[in-house]
């Protein structure tokens, strides 16, 4: 009887969607709910981004817990009598009264009829007789407590795991190109000159003054740069800002050059690079006229 | 959403005594890592634990972080004509007999209830634009969200309205109270011969749903739908594409990329520079020369359609799963568009025959949140063709050697003219040319300097058995 009374009120529940109810009153229902028909809550805590989510789980493990407690209470005061009735109620049976009553509270509208309850007993969803549709109406009709359509598109986008169905299916996906294994840089004292933030070189610099002026003697095949300086890293991978600290902070030569008669401006040019170009053209003493091995000045490599 | 609660919990106990059906697709891939050099091992074993991961309908490849679906859990495509992970073909054939036109269902398929059917207008320029908006806001991206892809307005009237197009088949779904296009999905019809069967098929594409209501479970809706109007006009087959494992792949491609502009696609995160390699000698590395080299190369025109037509039917008889091209298709899809697909021949300066023809497409990603760049162009390799020696390879009699013949003989030529097309992709303002390992790109994407990229295309059949097809048997280049 219990049981019928709240299939029916839920069922009730879920064909007016429309009552706009606040959402403690929402959340109440949906906590009683979930405990009527599965008990406490076991999931773990989903991310706290995920507002929705929490918000429900919060509900219905609280409530849970809550009752829980108070079930506990009466069994262990059974000695009075007046409680004796709610210590034989089970979790279920309990969140089930709890939602018929905030059902017949609320005056929604809800009115109990036994006799239609008997003939949708179980709490099935009429069918159709096609089987296909059935099949998708069940698919469709899982979620009793959903938000609108225009809610959900007047909120902010939080990209929610496991719910790209709509995208991945059909769709490609993008490729990028697959990046190459490396080894740990930790010690490799370019690193900072050849990635990272200004902040990175800078702390760096702090530490070790010396490897401003470090060229990179390491000729192993893994390396095509033997004879690098900090600045060529620099000025290859294109920073300006860690250009202007090497050369205005720690005055490193900027003509120095690698082993195949390189500057940092040949860099510049040959990676194409015009506001770096520019710049160190820019500093005192920089020699326009030194020639690589190949017997080309910096300005012949530009792009 | 709520929703999620039971399932998750239902799902744990299946995931325990849950047999491995996903075995077969990775078998592939165990064997492709066996050839792959050491280095690159470990990529492909992160890659393909990945890609495995992504399986089924509710599945992101990236993030899902839960092991592959079993049938049971694919809820909806476990109801659906295809073929099962853990099946094996015998014989090819259709899975369900033809549906009689007066039992398919005569009226769409029920939405909840604050949505509505709208057939989307290819040819209003104010539809086009609500699909463009819906397509890349909310279209494909890669798995780090930093790119998604960007169709273009003329790329959509290309892909949507080829010859046979069906208005019906452009299906859109709204917000009933405010009209706003939310989702869509499409189909175009086309002859397809997989192995020796050819049908008229639909290829199903541009399934797309807005992100914030990816949770309304509107996507098997639309394929139901989609399949509906595909039955009432008399077709029973689809083929269509995903970069995710579901049931069940006919056949699996990589793609591979061939940097353009290096520079530009380290800063946009597309491709890594190596800790030891410097940008001059990548630079250098990817530099292509000025002009392309096949006398008689230049752009396809109408006259040329009856020969490509030829030449591509021809070359696509060495694949086991291809579309076939009538004259209307050939100067629909393959005749330059500006801005959306470049076709090019290659005439022989002194017989005046059509002896070759490329063609590739322009498909631009949006740069997601990148202070320097908002868009990376990007080419796809698209339909080509070379002469093959016939007669001569008739004489092989073991079809492994009169492949490996076949190979060498195209080798070359077809190397060559692809060098070609990426200089013209490069002169056009691309970023980076990119192919999969299907027809016989495999031939020269090493030689060209393409390095493999982290995407999987697997290519599916609906309603259609059929034996597994390798790589480079496929001759279908899905948009």
């Amino acid at each position: 009887m219990l049981e019928d009374r709240f299939k029916n009120a839920a069922a009730y529940m879920a064909s007016k969607k429309n009552l706009n109810l606040p959402s403690s009153t929402k959340l109440a229902l949906y906590a009683d709910y979930k405990i009527a028909t599965e008990g406490q809550c076991t999931q773990p805590r989903p991310s706290l981004i995920e507002f929705e989510k929490s918000a429900k789980w919060k509900a219905w493990k609280e409530t849970g817990d809550r009752y829980i407690k108070e079930l506990d209470a009466a069994k262990n005061s059974s000695a009075s009598s007046d409680l004796q009735d709610i210590a034989q109620l089970t979790l279920s049976t309990k969140a089930m009264i709890s939602y018929v009553q905030r059902v017949e509270d609320g005056q929604w509208g809800w009115t109990f009829d036994a006799a239609d309850s008997t003939a949708n007993s179980g709490g099935s969803i009429p069918t159709t007789g096609d089987q296909d549709l059935d099949e998708l109406e069940a698919y469709l009709g899982v979620d009793k407590d959903e938000i609108s359509a225009e809610e959900l598109l007047a909120r902010p986008y939080v990209p929610i795991q496991g719910q790209m169905e709509g995208a991945a299916m059909t769709a490609s996906g993008i490729s990028t190109l697959a990046s190459p294994t490396e080894d740990d840089a930790e010690d490799d004292p370019f690193a900072s000159a050849k990635g990272g933030s200004l902040k990175s070189l800078q702390a760096a610099l702090a530490a070790n003054p010396d490897i401003a002026s470090l060229k990179d003697d390491m000729a192993s095949s893994s390396h095509d740069s033997p004879g690098f300086t900090m600045l060529h890293w620099v000025c290859d991978r294109g920073s300006l800002e860690k250009a202007k600290l090497l050369v205005e902070t720690y005055n490193v030569n900027v003509n120095a050059q690698d082993t195949e008669g390189s500057t940092p401006l040949h860099y510049a040019c040959l990676s194409g690079w015009p506001q770096i170009v520019a710049y160190l053209k820019s500093v005192p003493g920089i020699d326009l006229t030194i020639k690589d091995n190949s017997g080309m000045t910096a300005d012949e490599c530009l792009e | 959403m709520s929703g999620t609660g039971d399932k998750t919990n239902k799902d744990k106990g299946k995931n325990v005594a849950r047999p491995n059906q996903d075995n077969n697709a990775v078998t592939r891939f165990e064997q492709e890592l066996m050839n792959a050099s050491p280095d690159v091992q470990e990529k492909l074993r992160a890659l393909l634990q990945q890609m495995a991961l992504g399986g089924g309908a509710g599945g992101n490849a990236s993030s899902s972080g839960k092991e592959p679906k079993s049938m049971e859990e694919h809820k909806f495509w476990k109801t659906q004509p295809v073929v099962k992970h853990d099946e094996v073909v015998e014989e090819d054939g259709p899975i369900e007999a033809d549906t009689p036109h007066d039992q398919i269902r005569a009226t769409p398929y029920p939405l909840p209830k604050e949505f509505e059917w709208s057939l989307v207008n290819i040819e209003d320029d104010k539809e086009i634009k609500e699909l463009y908006e819906l397509l890349t806001l909310n279209y494909v991206e890669d798995d780090d969200a930093m790119f998604r892809f960007d169709y273009s307005a003329d790329f959509l009237k290309w892909a949507l309205l080829p010859p046979g197009w069906k208005k019906s088949w452009h299906i859109g779904v709204r917000v009933a109270s405010n009209k706003k296009l939310v989702a869509f999905i499409s189909g175009i019809p086309q002859d397809v011969r997989v192995h020796s069967t050819v049908k008229r098929m639909v290829e199903i594409n541009f399934l797309c749903i807005h992100k914030k209501l990816r949770s309304k479970r509107l996507a098997p809706v639309l394929i139901k739908e989609v399949t509906r109007r595909t039955h009432l006009e008399g077709i029973f087959q689809a083929v269509y594409t995903a970069g995710v494992v579901l049931p069940k792949p006919m056949a699996t491609c990589r793609y591979f990329h061939r940097s353009l502009n290096p520079k530009k696609l380290v800063e946009t995160g597309f491709s890594h520079l190596g800790r030891n390699m410097t940008m001059a000698r990548m630079i250098k590395h990817y530099k292509l020369s000025a002009e392309t080299s096949a006398p008689g190369l230049r752009p396809m025109e109408e006259k040329d359609v009856n020969a490509v037509a030829k030449l591509l039917n021809k070359y696509l008889s060495n694949c086991e799963l291809a579309p076939h091209f009538e004259e209307a298709d050939v100067r629909h899809w393959l005749i330059s568009r500006p801005g959306v697909v470049w076709g090019y021949v290659v005439e022989n300066p002194e017989s005046k025959e059509i002896t070759d023809f490329f063609s590739f497409y322009a498909l631009p990603s949006t740069v997601i949140n990148n202070p320097k760049h908002s868009t990376l162009n990007a080419a796809y390799s698209y339909y080509y063709a070379v002469q093959t020696p016939d007669e001569e390879l008739s004489k092989i009699t073991d079809k492994t050697e009169r492949q490996t013949a076949r190979d060498n003989a195209i080798k070359e030529r077809l190397t060559g003219l692809m060098q070609d097309a990426l200089i013209l992709a490069r002169d056009n303002g691309f970023d980076v040319f990119n192919a999969l390992n299907l027809m016989d790109n495999a031939l020269f994407t090493e030689d060209l300097k393409f390095g493999p990229g982290d995407g999987y295309l697997h290519f599916y059949l609906y309603n259609w058995r059929c034996k597994d097809v390798e790589g480079n048997k496929v001759g279908l280049v899905m948009l």
